[in-house]
């Protein structure tokens, strides 16, 4: 079966096709990346304007780069949580009237279960991975982050391990990019300015110490940067703010890694996947590669572009209840929240 | 022809089946923010009543504001998946327009269509009887939008239309004809239909007109680091 993906949650307005083995067809992104920059951050209403402007186009263009027209689909997978509600709604509308127009089933698709569909994915005819299940997922970006184990793609068989309390870890790299005045997304600039710094010159601590605890936070980490700007003043271009990302940049990946490892510890299991916009990081890929490596474990860290939002990866995680002969139709709702387990509550205090 | 149109860019959601200039069959709801919930119900039935398979459809059309962003969204989005699934133009109709052109021909007078756009202000457009654009659409403030239709219009016989226009009647001034209808009240999609059926869609696009900016404020960036390359 061919399936029709659309995304639209956030910043990235995403359609492809892809196969039910997993083989992607065609997948187009349309970024709003460049919309958002001089804001510091996404702007709900202009995301939602510009999804709207480019969804059909970005569609048809899917199709017309997959060399299919719409009878050749079988059905319809849309993005429907978690995100923007005012975003996530022109794709489920748009997504709604194709799959209307021409009687095939929609599903509705969690953005989170998608991006744990990123290992299942084919690009250019490669073969297939051997099967990765169960494995444990780092699930790291702007919008999330958090720590899974994934015994089937479907959102009953996802169980979460640990997440952050407070801000992602794309977030918090955006954050401390505008108290550094870096621009907009933060996560590229700091990345590379970083390898040209020394992670030990800012004394810096690492959130969350406590072996126990598979739970992560972001903000204190974030305030003590804010705390050294004060005293130290705001680095100009040089070995200062080079030594500073290194040291928040070490900090997080130190956190990351640590709750990873002792999860993958816990849970038993002998694969990793690490995705999400953040899993683009150097840093993280490199040291994630060399601790798995140490600990005889598989690593599936996918490419840049299966990381980041897509519609392939909403396509292939709604590709599994379409061919099951799963439709939601009129039923697809819109919600802010996933539907995936949650265990960690916002918000600090000993747990 | 046969056109299916959508109207959601106010409280009242509205779906109707136009065929050459005759509407066949509509539907409507008023559930606050219900629109997403409610549309597909109401397609379904539209259809029914009709008698139209989907492939029948010549094409689709959804107003197109100003209005509710959200709301215009919702229309407008599945409007544009249906035509793309059909491969048949879609249109986009000026929701005050729609009002317009809901008021018979013989009522005299320019047509001043509001409606409400919260936080105070009126969305206020003019036409005249023809239905040609004499104002186009904007924001007002409801404490100024009297004497805005009295500067642009003079003394020249003007008739109020939509149930916003009840905002102004609170005013002290003298009294404006004030025209009552379902179709006229709120944008409906009935009379979006019957206009898109006549507009070019080249000319006349699915897209939104907001008339109000979206509301983001552009913080104090220093760039120090020039955009990023491949590097």
């Amino acid at each position: 079966m061919l399936v029709l993906g659309i995304e639209t949650s956030c910043d990235e307005t995403a359609a492809a096709v892809v196969r039910s083995d997993g083989l992607v067809l065609s997948d187009v992104v349309h970024s709003q990346v460049s919309l958002h920059a001089p804001y510091g951050g996404v702007v709900p209403e202009l995301a939602s304007r510009d999804h709207l402007r480019n969804a059909a186009p970005v569609v048809q263009a899917a199709l017309d780069r997959a060399g299919v027209g719409l009878d050749a689909v079988g059905g319809v997978a849309v993005t429907c949580r978690p995100g923007l509600s005012g975003a996530l709604l022109v794709g489920v509308q748009l997504a709604r009237g194709i799959a209307w127009s021409r009687g095939l089933p929609l599903v509705g698709v969690d953005h989170l279960l998608g991006h744990l569909a990123a290992p299942f994915l084919r690009w250019d005819d490669a073969p297939p991975l051997a099967d990765p299940l169960p494995f444990v997922a780092l699930l790291v970006s702007g919008g999330h982050t958090a720590l899974y184990r994934v015994d089937a793609l479907e959102a009953a068989q996802v169980h979460e391990l640990g997440a952050t309390r407070d801000d992602a870890a794309g977030e918090a790299f955006d954050k401390v990019a505008k108290l550094l005045g870096l621009g907009y997304p933060g996560g590229p600039i700091v990345d590379r300015l970083a390898r040209e710094g020394d992670p030990a010159v800012v004394p810096l601590t690492r959130p969350m110490r406590a072996r126990d605890s598979l739970e992560l936070s972001f903000s204190g980490l974030k305030t003590q940067v804010a705390r050294w700007i004060e005293a130290d003043g705001l680095p100009g271009d040089d070995r200062r703010l080079r030594d500073l990302c290194a040291a928040f940049q070490g900090r997080v990946i130190d956190a990351l890694l640590a709750k990873l490892l002792e999860a993958v510890r816990r849970e038993g299991v002998r694969t990793v996947l690490i995705a999400g916009g953040v899993a683009a990081n150097r840093e993280l890929r490199a040291r994630a590669a060399a601790a798995c490596e140490r600990r005889g474990l598989r690593l599936i860290v996918p490419a840049p572009r299966a990381c980041t939002d897509n519609g392939a990866m909403i396509a292939y995680a709604g590709s599994l209840r379409l061919v099951a002969g799963e439709d939601d139709g009129a039923a697809v709702a819109v919600n802010p929240r996933t539907c995936l387990e949650r265990r960690t509550r916002k918000g600090g205090g000993r747990r | 022809m046969r056109v299916l149109a959508f109207e959601t860019s106010s409280r009242r959601g509205t779906v109707a089946a136009v065929e050459d200039g005759r509407v066949i069959a509509s539907r409507s709801h008023d559930a606050i923010d219900q629109h997403a919930e409610r549309l597909p119900g109401l397609l379904e039935g539209v259809l029914a009543e009709a008698g139209w398979k989907r492939g029948a459809i010549d094409r689709v059309a959804a107003g197109r504001g100003p209005g509710s962003f959200t709301g215009l969204r919702i229309g407008l989005a599945l409007a544009q998946g249906i035509a793309l699934g059909l491969g048949v133009p879609c249109v986009g109709v000026g929701s005050l327009r729609a009002m317009a052109a809901a008021v018979p021909a013989g009522v005299g007078g320019a047509r001043v269509c509001c409606t409400d756009a919260r936080r105070g202000e009126l969305f206020v457009a003019v036409y005249d009887a023809l239905g040609a654009v004499r104002w186009p659409a904007a924001a007002l403030p409801v404490g100024e939008a009297r004497a805005w239709i009295a500067r642009a219009l003079g003394a020249e016989p003007v008739v109020l239309v939509g149930e916003a226009a009840a905002l102004l009647e609170r005013d002290a001034a003298p009294p404006l004809g004030w025209f009552q209808d379902e179709r006229a009240d709120l944008p409906h999609a009935a009379v979006v239909g019957q206009l898109a059926e006549r507009l070019e869609p080249g000319e006349h696009p699915a897209e939104p007109e907001y008339v109000r900016e979206a509301d983001a404020r552009r913080p104090e960036l220093r760039v120090l680091v020039p955009a990023l390359g491949d590097g």
